[in-house]
């Protein structure tokens, strides 16, 4: 492989973005990543075979193998342990990566270029200005022009209405909530999701042309399967959801000056300490996620960007110096799972149609946001993840709780046997609220390794996570204002999942800017060593959702660094 | 490759024991159809469903840390049949049990397969409270709490996922690694819960409630 100045250590939500930043910028970058491409030539079979080596050139996508990939399917795609969207090799025969977790709950990253976001449901809010302003090191307003970047670069939008959408709306409104058709929220209400989901086509209702036509041309077609990894759009850069690895990853690659390496696990970073330099970066150790073998690259500087338990992970089996913060202050936003069944007739008057149908349209197309405690989301998704949510519960089985008579609740806990049924039978007449709380930093929380176990790239992460009493409370302040938002909309009976602190689906602040980074993202005890991922965040931003803050933040970073060290 | 008589009794136990599990959660039910009258809805066990939990106890996690956990031989299936068994024994000894015990259902199991379907989900309940012995379990369980906890939701989220996806419509090709698997017709619990399958798109678009104004950024 020919020099590189910046290796970049994976491809996901914050990877893609700071390395098409700097190839833009005219600096060459090599981006490596743990997991498999899917949707390049080069790859054809990425879960079977080992393939090329890296690719640097957009020629390279191939938008019938990227469809044939994401066959929309849920166990193929979004099984937590053979899915195509798990956290392990792309070797599909092998087993996924081991981590080891302190409480009941789900781990749920991918790995692969487009990391987590091939799964995610692409909603893009801004931090709340409260969570920022005289918290963070840095300004809500300093934030602004990068969110607009990310913003117009994706791009985002407010999501299109569908009937899920506006069975949420009616129940926030009779709730008494009004619609906040902003950007920088200060105050409670609801509003459509901004989502990096690309408009529907004008030609979405026009009967001449079939369905599948429509998905391959430009726009969202109201499938969804944004959760499965959306496979829609006329070529890999024109998907309808904009994971990263459709939207900055072409534009990486049409810099001229980036390189992605898949399958390529980065077990060590490589420092050097000079007298002129300090402690500093100069590569990474890698290994061949299929051959095992391994092989050290250099580079000027060097991106973390492997995720909130990653980052972390590698910096201690590195031995780079301690540091009290490193891996610690880990916040999720306390997740919580409120659903309310509802009747035909009911809904009729409302929507028009006597079901919701909660497969159609973006998977997360509303919300409500109340900085102070944080947001609610509508959720559709297909019956096997949908069912599953019913499962993980602090209450255990349902039969164990008998509603009172004051509790805005029918149902609380794990459904099993005829209830779960019952409760399935009416999945198409379901809307249901995902919670998502503005957790605080607390520094017992985090990542540490585990002392006896590692695997083929070092000891295993051990991941912990309690809320503070002032989370708890915070959470059931918002189930009970979801459970209210489905009252008001006519839903006949509410079911309070209660799910475990485990949760995560937004990891953040594990290298804490302030405490293990400095506010442009460079770590305070390597130099030329630079963290782009959610690990930076200082706090869970309020509850809002974390990525285009992580972009923001990256494309940021990538001006910072040339600044600093390319000028 | 021959397969000794006493890993087929292995085998049956585990079988027999994921079977009782499955059938807990997702039991056959009657479904009032129209006036002509009721239908029978194929539960867990019927769909197989087991056998997916089984094949990811054994399959998630990898070789080397297996090792490391003294897992090699059993892998994840066996002692979590065991982690249920001494659930179901300690609800049957403290006298807990609401039906009498039937051992006739599922002849090859332990206690937890001869509880009522009600008493399994007590007894995982006693499990998940930590009311038993952690000293008494085998590895990885042996005095790990944290882990006993986690198990007893995905003892649950496994049947879910498995029964409502399109896992029981992989047919003859269910238990092949995942890039061999086929869907061989529509899955039963799609076809349950009303859900067409994957789709091209759908005409349900309803406007937007706000639109966006992009800032034109310069680079
Ligand atoms: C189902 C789901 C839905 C979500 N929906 C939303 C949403 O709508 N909006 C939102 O804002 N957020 C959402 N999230 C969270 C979102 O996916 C993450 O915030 C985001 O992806 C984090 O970006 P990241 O760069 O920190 O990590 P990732 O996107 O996880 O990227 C890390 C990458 O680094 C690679 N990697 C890790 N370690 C190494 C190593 N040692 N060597 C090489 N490569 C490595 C990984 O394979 C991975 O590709 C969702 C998450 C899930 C699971
Ligand atoms: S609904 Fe989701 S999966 Fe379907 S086209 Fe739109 S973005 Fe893609």
């Amino acid at each position: 492989m020919s020099n590189f100045e910046v290796i970049v250590i994976g491809a996901g939500g914050g990877g893609a973005v700071i390395a098409k930043e700097l190839g833009e910028k005219g600096l060459k970058v090599l981006v490596l990543e743990a997991g498999p491409w899917y949707g390049n030539k080069k790859w054809p079979n990425p879960n079977s075979q080992s393939g090329a080596e890296s690719s640097s050139t957009s020629d390279d996508l191939d938008v019938v193998l990227h469809k044939q990939l994401l066959n929309k399917f849920e166990m193929n795609m979004n099984d937590l342990v053979t899915g195509r969207f798990r956290w392990g090799p792309a070797d599909r025969s092998r087993s996924q990566w081991f981590r080891n977790a302190d409480q009941k709950g789900v781990i749920w990253q991918c790995s692969g270029v487009g990391g987590t976001t091939q799964a995610y449901t692409a909603n893009c809010p801004r931090a709340y200005p409260a969570a920022i302003d005289n918290v963070w090191p840095i300004s809500y307003r300093e934030l602004i022009p990068y969110y607009e970047k990310v913003e117009e670069t994706l791009p985002v939008n407010f999501a299109a209405t569908t009937a899920k959408e506006e069975l949420f709306y009616y129940g926030a409104k009779k709730a008494g909530w009004h619609l906040i058709p902003t950007l920088d929220v200060t105050g409670p209400g609801y509003r459509p999701q901004p989502n990096a989901i690309l408009p529907p086509n004008k030609n979405i209702t026009n009967l001449n042309l079939s369905e599948e036509q429509l998905s391959w041309m430009e726009g969202c077609t109201l499938s969804g399967h944004c959760i499965n990894g959306c496979p829609h759009g006329p070529s890999v850069d024109k998907m309808a959801k904009r994971s990263t690895n459709v939207s900055y990853v072409p534009l990486a690659l049409k810099t001229g000056n980036v390189c992605i390496r898949p399958n390529a696990f980065v077990i060590k970073i490589v420092t050097e300490n000079t007298v002129s330099k300090g402690l500093h970066a100069v590569g990474v150790k890698i290994r061949d996620t299929w051959t095992g073998e391994q092989e050290e690259l250099r580079a000027e500087i060097v991106v973390m960007a492997s995720g909130s338990i990653e980052s972390p992970r590698l910096w201690l089996n590195s031995g780079l110096p301690d540091n009290q913060w490193v891996g610690r202050g880990l916040v999720n936003h306390y997740m919580d799972w409120v659903s309310g069944i509802f009747e035909e007739k009911d809904l009729i008057p409302i929507l028009g149609t006597s079901d919701i149908n909660p497969f159609v349209g973006n998977t997360c197309g509303a919300r409500m946001d109340y900085p102070g405690l944080g947001a609610l989301q509508s959720v559709g998704m297909s019956p096997g993840l949908t069912a599953s949510f019913y499962a993980v519960s602090e209450s255990g089985y349902s039969f164990l709780h008998t509603p009172g008579m004051n509790d805005p609740w029918d149902i609380r806990g794990r459904l099993f046997g005829y209830e779960l049924k019952e409760t399935m039978d009416a999945y198409r007449r379901t809307l249901n609220i995902l919670v998502s709380t503005d957790d605080e930093v607390n520094q017992r929380n985090g990542i540490t390794l585990d002392p006896l176990i590692r695997d083929e790239n070092g000891f295993v992460p051990v991941v912990k996570y309690q809320p503070t009493k002032q989370s708890s409370r915070k959470r059931s302040k918002l189930v009970k204002i979801a459970a209210e938002l489905l009252r008001k909309a006519g839903a006949k009976k509410i079911i309070w999942t209660n799910w475990p602190t485990g949760m995560m689906i937004h990891i953040e602040s594990t290298m804490r800017m302030g405490f293990v980074v400095d506010q442009d993202c460079e770590t305070f005890q390597v130099k030329r060593l630079y963290i782009a991922d959610n690990s930076v965040h200082y706090n869970s931003l309020g509850g809002v959702n974390p990525t285009l803050t992580t972009q923001a933040l990256a494309t940021r970073t990538a001006e910072k660094l040339v600044e600093k060290y390319f000028n | 490759m021959g397969i000794s008589e006493g890993e087929r009794t292995l085998n049956r136990y585990i079988r027999s024991t994921f079977q009782a599990l499955v059938e807990a959660i997702i039991p056959p039910h009657l479904k009032y159809k129209d006036y002509l009258g009721t239908a029978q809805v194929a539960g867990a066990q019927k769909l197989h469903v087991y056998e997916y939990v089984i094949w990811i106890l054994d399959h998630s996690i990898a070789l080397p840390v297996k090792e490391q956990l003294n897992l090699v031989n059993g892998a994840m299936s066996k002692p979590t049949a065991e982690l249920l068994d001494l659930g179901a024994a300690h609800l049957v000894q403290t006298g807990q049990i609401l039906y009498p015990l039937n051992v006739t259902v599922f002849p090859n199991g332990g206690p937890f397969s001869a509880l009522s379907k009600v008493d399994r989900l007590r007894a995982i309940t006693l499990i998940e409270r930590l009311d038993i012995n952690l000293e008494n379990l085998s590895i990885p369980y042996k005095n790990n709490p944290e882990l006993v906890r986690i198990m007893m939701d995905v003892l649950n989220e496994l049947p879910l996922f498995g029964h409502y996806s399109e896992w029981t419509a992989y047919g003859t090709t269910r238990l092949f690694s995942p890039e061999f698997r086929r869907v061989e017709h529509f899955p039963l619990g799609w076809f349950q819960t009303g859900y067409p399958g994957p789709s091209f798109g759908y005409r349900d678009f309803r406007g937007f409630l706000a639109t966006f104004k992009h800032k034109k950024v310069d680079d």
